[in-house]
């Protein structure tokens, strides 16, 4: 299976466990898109035999429902919460990733995640990078997996 | 393992002024903290770096406009007027070189750590944060014709 592939199936998988949302491939297949806007970005590095990166970048209101699913109280504004909970979904997307880019993920180690939160910005990784580029919509709008790969 | 703060602290200023004085031929100084976080400075470009292994974490640069600005026409020994793509590209050498340093701070702790790759964020109005409970290592620094902050965030694994 290709990574593009097994990157839709452990998002889908993730958001139908863990965030009890239904997802599904964007029917509109952006392939980057230069400016985000009132929106954050979760992100954790890959490391080790494959050198990387992973983003989900989610839209504030589809962060706040995302959030509101994961804590079962209605979210309306950006919190710390929010920030933890796309953090999270970072990490567990990562963690997923390293087991398709390694048997068991043995060979890689994630970092830590961060977010990235704010009205306007773009997301830049170093010139040459594989970039798998994957939106999603869900009942509250369209987010983006993100994974670019040394070559 | 166990890495402290203190020696962290000045394994940052060492690797980033080594760097600065090597490749970028500027010299940089540690400022004084308390006068930055009381009037936070507006950054519009951040570069960062995740590392995992022994020590998982990440270095983030921040750097206001001008700053960013005045160091890439020095490093490229050209004059840049604007946040373009060799702004960028040189931001994200500048974490991936720094990050580079620290590796080889760990190592001689005999702390394993692997690099992952450098990405940039450029925009105004934009936050970032890290997990709760990280270590946090923060510095500003002077650099002839302005400042940035280096904050790194970081979980050792027992």
């Amino acid at each position: 299976m290709e990574i593009q592939e097994q990157i839709i199936a452990a998002t889908v998988e993730i958001f139908t466990s863990m965030v009890m949302m239904d997802v599904a491939v964007s029917s509109v297949q952006d392939q980057n898109i230069e400016t985000y806007e009132d929106t954050i970005t979760g992100v954790i590095g890959l490391a080790g035999t494959h050198k990387g990166v992973l983003a989900i970048h989610v839209p504030h209101n589809v962060a706040f429902a995302i959030t509101g699913n994961f804590l079962g109280m209605e979210i309306e504004e950006m919190t710390e919460d929010v920030e933890d909970a796309i953090g999270e979904l970072a990490n567990m997307l990562g963690g997923n990733v390293k087991s398709i880019l390694s048997e068991k993920g043995r060979d890689i180690d994630l970092s830590l995640p961060s977010t990235i939160s704010g009205k306007e910005y773009g997301f830049h990784t170093i010139a040459g990078a594989e970039k798998t580029f994957i939106p999603f919509d869900c009942q509250n709008g369209t987010f983006y997996v993100e994974l670019q790969l040394e070559k | 393992m166990n890495i402290l703060k203190t020696d962290l602290h000045g394994a940052i200023i060492a690797t980033a002024q080594e760097i600065f004085s090597t490749m970028i031929f500027l010299d940089i100084e540690e400022a004084d903290a308390e006068e930055y976080e009381q009037n936070t400075p507006e950054f519009c470009l951040s570069s960062m770096l995740g590392f995992g292994g022994d020590i998982r974490g990440s270095i983030e640069l921040h750097f206001p406009r001008e700053t960013a600005v005045a160091i890439t026409s020095q490093f490229l020994g050209m004059d840049v007027m604007q946040i373009d793509e060799d702004v960028k590209d040189a931001m994200g050498e500048l974490a991936n070189m720094i990050a580079g340093g620290l590796k080889a701070f760990f190592a001689e702790k005999n702390v394993k750590a692997e690099l992952a790759i450098p990405t940039t964020v450029i925009g105004k109005a934009y936050s970032t944060r890290s997990i709760p409970g990280a270590e946090r290592v923060q510095i500003y620094f002077v650099c002839g014709t302005g400042i940035f902050l280096a904050d790194m965030k970081y979980v050792c694994n027992s």
